[in-house]
């Protein structure tokens, strides 16, 4: 018994390794998704084929192929049930629901095969391709490596250019109102910026320079005139230091 | 939203009649092999010539495009139902493979071509209204601040690409309909109060690409806009800055191309 259900046994061990992998630190991630990504693409699948028909004798292209839509089938199906749930689609959630659905396929096929005489895991089908098939096999290769040079030269080339954020958010403090002025960098290169700060087209203050590397912020928080006066923050590149970049205001109320 | 080249439509078109050429055979034999297991693929792909059809309808054709990923499961069963057949009871030959082959690959690239617009099919640089290809850092970054800053769950008034971001990376409630009232408008009139009150939009969010490009999809806000999916010149510039000046109107967020205006003022939001 037990070894006509060894491939059960090595995809309970594979599941529970995939499953334990989403514990390792997201650092880790070359090793998270070698061992997660059998999780998604091959395990549940395999085991619940092995459950539904437990001695058809498929071949290995059979088995790869039903393996792989049942398991993102399963995914799927997992990702819209997690979606009601308290937890949602959780990092967490997805490798403990998945696992937890292929160990127990793997049951249900160890049960399953228990009641049969015979069993052939991998059914062995003729000698090997015929040079047709190895021809075309070869196309095929061919056109996937082509279809990936491709593809991966447009991913590759910068899709969008950089961009600064400029923000302004007022709150009141008391009998005050203050702002609290940001700039976030999203460039692709560190920047220098000039902010000033007017009200009623009064230049009040200035910060310069206010440098920043990709991603990071600057923040301050400023005390604003009385509400019958505008304010108005801009921003500009010290590379072209005549031009406003960005602009955010706050009108006089009501 | 032009024509695509000869070569596009030509293998496109053969791709939809090899499918129909080979479905007929395909569901005579499974219908008479197989009828009791698989009746359901059966009946789905006796839909896909309804598909065809209803592309034909402006409405339609996104309705057959989701569709047809559902339908090809049915599709590719009936037909390698029918090569099945044809292979084991009429001897093609040796040509079989091959004949099979360029049939497959055609079906293949005609699908892609049918299902995909040239500009969807490759990740490139952003275009205005253009699905997947005006997906891009800054929007993204802007949905994100949203959410930190602001926090979730405003109700946001904005253009189709910024609404499904602030939807899903900013956690808002971006509204549906209605919008081109502020988007189509060159000043802060009657329309545009009436919206942004009666909806209680508390921001908008403009994006000033809009000006600069036709939309690839047709359309910069919704279905209703004036002039969808027949524009011919990109929105009034004038659109982006008919809120400044607005007493208590707070123009909050700029990043070079998004601006985002807190509106909460006009109905005495915190």
């Amino acid at each position: 018994m037990r070894r006509k259900s060894l491939d059960l046994i090595l995809v309970a061990a594979a599941t529970c390794a995939s499953a334990a992998s989403a514990l390792l630190p997201l650092e880790a991630a070359p090793a998270r998704l070698l061992l997660g990504l059998p999780l998604a693409f091959i395990l549940p699948g395999y085991a619940l084929m092995a459950a539904i028909l437990p001695e058809k004798k498929l071949g290995a292209p059979e088995r790869l192929l039903f393996g792989l839509g049942l398991s993102l089938v399963a995914a799927i199906l997992v990702g819209l049930g997690l979606n009601v749930t308290p937890w949602g689609l959780a990092l967490g959630a997805w490798p403990f629901v998945l696992g937890g659905l292929t160990l127990g396929a793997c049951a249900v096929a160890w049960a399953r095969r228990a009641n049969r005489p015979a069993y052939e895991p991998l059914a062995r089908q003729g000698a090997g391709p015929t040079p047709g098939q190895g021809f075309l096999f070869g196309l095929a290769a061919i056109i996937v490596v082509a279809a990936l040079t491709i593809a991966s030269a447009g991913a590759t080339q910068k899709r969008a250019a950089g961009f600064t954020q400029l923000w302004m958010l007022p709150a009141k403090a008391g009998n005050a109102t203050t702002a609290r002025l940001g700039v976030g960098s999203g460039e692709y290169a560190q920047v220098k910026y000039r902010l000033e700060l007017k009200v009623d087209g009064r230049l009040v203050r200035q910060w310069m320079p206010i440098e920043l590397q990709p991603g990071e912020k600057w923040e301050t928080t400023v005390v604003l005139p009385p509400a019958q006066e505008s304010v108005e923050a801009l921003l500009y590149r010290l590379d072209t230091p005549g031009v406003v970049y960005s602009r955010v205001a706050l009108w006089p109320g009501p | 939203m032009g024509w695509a080249p000869l070569l596009e439509r030509l293998t496109g078109y053969t791709s939809v009649g090899l499918i129909l050429l080979g479905l007929p055979y395909g569901l005579w034999h499974t219908w008479r092999r197989y009828r009791e297991k698989a009746l359901a693929l059966v009946g789905c792909a006796l839909i896909y010539p309804a598909t065809l059809a209803i592309r034909l309808t402006q409405a339609g054709g996104e309705t057959a495009q989701r569709t047809s990923a559902f339908l090809f499961v049915a599709i590719a069963f009936v037909i390698a139902v029918g090569v099945v057949e044809l292979d084991r009871t009429r001897r093609v030959g040796r040509l079989h493979g091959l004949v099979f082959t360029v049939w497959a690959s055609v079906i293949f690239a005609g699908g892609v071509i049918v299902g995909w617009p040239g500009w969807a099919r490759l990740p490139e640089p952003y275009v205005v209204g253009a699905d997947n290809r005006s997906i891009e850092p800054q929007g993204i970054a802007a949905a994100e601040w949203v959410r930190d800053y602001l926090g979730p769950d405003h109700i946001v008034a904005t253009d189709r690409t910024n609404r499904l971001l602030m939807g899903s990376y900013g956690d808002q409630r971006p509204v549906r309909t209605g919008v081109s009232a502020i988007f189509f408008s060159i000043g802060y009139d009657q329309d545009g109060q009436t919206f942004l009150a009666q909806r209680k939009i508390r921001y908008v969010v403009f994006d000033r690409r809009l000006t600069q490009q036709l939309p690839e999809v047709g359309i910069y806000v919704e279905r209703s806009e004036p002039d969808a999916y027949h524009h011919v010149r990109p929105l009034d510039p004038r659109t982006l800055t008919q809120f400044d000046g607005l007493p208590g109107v707070v123009r909050l967020f700029d990043s070079r191309d998004i601006a985002i205006y807190d509106m909460g003022v006009l109905y005495g939001a915190p």
